[in-house]
């Protein structure tokens, strides 16, 4: 009973976690790079390097010292966001859209006061949200202005897009939607929608929430596929060379789209979920062995590599 | 131990409007277990049941830190999700307390310490597993039934 289910997930080629952590990320990460995408500020610092872009950086609080100063840094900007450098999941993160009369408004319409952003980051400071419990800085970063592109399929929040790269190569993407029950989050966990995309034709496919395939936006009701996703040949290749930039050959990459700045490097994974299979309604590993047999001289350069995924992952079939 | 949890989770609400930094927080809330514990052992004494007074051992960091996480929890993903969470721990905690209770597997690893190499060679195969987990039949069921 049980081996059957075991072997009817094979053949759909699902990649479980046992084996993405044993074939996928063990072998292909070094340990030592994870810090390079654990810790956010240095992944803006690499990604500024390498010259793609990501949200702008205001300022960055790495003191208890320094908590009392950060609205100096601010310099009368009226919206921002403040997350910590080491969180996951996008936890301890705040949207600050507006300030009236020395409160700060959140985008979930709330106000709140000096002193709870000043506790907020001394939280954040003393590593409540970070990974693995260790003190952490806390990043004031630029508000994103979500493209009006998914703005029919959004409820409140930033639409972002993942796509996971294997050897440099885009294997899979999909857009996660908030909804109201994920509180204008991004994050599947907290019940935003995942929706598959078509990696040849930037095109969105059905999408998938906590009670299974849907075709439409739960709170807006409007269609999820056949969106055409914007800038996406350049997404493609942002993710691409976030690989040359951090040697981690299993990767997650997040993109926002901005409506001003176009794509923007969100952040990255190295140890990104397996739900994007099931947004995508099919498994990871027969893409992943696909691209284990690509011919070699694909591999030199980000361009190539993208130009033989946009070849090899449309429609249907793999 | 749940009602402990509990308790100092209502202690940590009650405190969240002082907005103490983390090392003071959780030296606050060990000192709340402490306490408890204290009360717990001295009814215990009093009323001779052994049990209330063997739970004094258990590690106090662990709570504090299980409290504060629960309130975290609850905090971002909503009362359900830690309460999911939470009944969760305590199911595995209880399997694993029930399992190493069978008198004749204490009997039996007592007896014979070397066997415990034996369950250290499991652990090296069991870490090289690299198949699906039982979970993941449910989780991907969809992709599952398509193929």
């Amino acid at each position: 009973m049980i081996i059957r289910q075991f072997l009817s997930l094979r053949r759909a080629g699902v990649l479980g976690i046992n084996r993405r952590n044993a074939e996928y990320i063990m072998p292909f990460n070094r340990r030592s790079s994870f810090p390079l995408v654990d810790d956010k500020l240095l992944t803006k610092q690499l990604a500024l390097k390498h010259g793609i872009p990501t949200p702008p950086l205001y300022h960055v609080v790495s003191h208890h010292g320094d908590i009392a100063g950060f609205e100096r840094a601010l310099a009368g900007r009226q919206e921002f966001v403040l997350k910590p450098a080491r969180g996951g999941g996008g936890s301890g993160i705040i949207l600050i859209v507006d300030r009236k009369d020395g409160k700060f408004m959140t985008q979930s319409g709330r106000a709140i006061s000096k002193e709870e952003i000043h506790y907020h980051i001394s939280d954040i400071l003393s590593g409540i949200y970070s990974l693995e419990g260790l003190e952490d800085k806390a990043l004031i970063e630029g508000l994103i202005h979500p493209d009006d592109v998914f703005s029919k399929v959004t409820y409140e929040g930033v639409p972002d897009v993942r796509i996971i790269v294997y050897r440099g190569i885009p294997a899979m993407a999909m857009v996660r939607l908030p909804t109201k029950q994920s509180d204008g989050k991004a994050n599947l966990h907290r019940g935003a929608i995942g929706v598959g995309i078509d990696i040849g034709k930037g095109k969105t496919m059905d999408g998938v929430a906590r009670s299974g395939v849907i075709t439409h936006h739960p709170d807006t009701g409007e269609l999820l596929r056949d969106i055409e996703i914007p800038y996406w040949r350049k997404m493609l290749l942002m993710a691409s060379e976030s690989t040359d930039m951090t040697g981690l050959g299993y990767l997650g990459v997040d993109l926002v789209i901005d409506k001003n700045e176009g794509p923007l490097l969100l952040e990255l994974n190295a140890r990104p979920g397996l739900q994007i299979q099931i947004a995508n309604q099919r498994g990871l590993l027969k893409r992943l062995e696909m691209i284990e047999r690509a011919p070699k001289d694909i591999f030199l350069s980000p361009e190539k590599r993208v130009a033989w995924s946009i070849q090899n992952f449309t429609g249907g079939g793999f | 131990m749940g009602g402990v949890v509990l308790i100092g989770y209502l202690l940590r609400r009650a405190i969240d409007r002082l907005r103490l930094l983390l090392v003071p927080r959780l030296s606050f809330l060990i000192t709340f277990v402490i306490l408890a514990f204290t009360i717990f052992a001295l009814i215990g004494s009093k009323f001779g049941i052994r049990e209330f007074m063997a739970i004094g051992l258990l590690p106090f960091v662990i709570l504090s830190m299980t409290i504060e996480r629960f309130f975290i929890l609850i905090e971002e993903s909503g009362a359900l999700q830690a309460l999911r969470t939470a009944a969760g721990s305590a199911a595995v905690a209880t399997i694993t307390y029930k399992i190493i209770q069978i008198d004749p597997l204490q009997l039996t690893f007592f007896v014979y310490p070397e066997l415990l190499f034996t369950i250290m060679g499991l652990l090296l195969l069991l870490g090289n597993y690299s198949g699906y987990r039982l979970s993941e039949i449910l989780r991907f069921k969809v992709l599952g039934e398509k193929s």
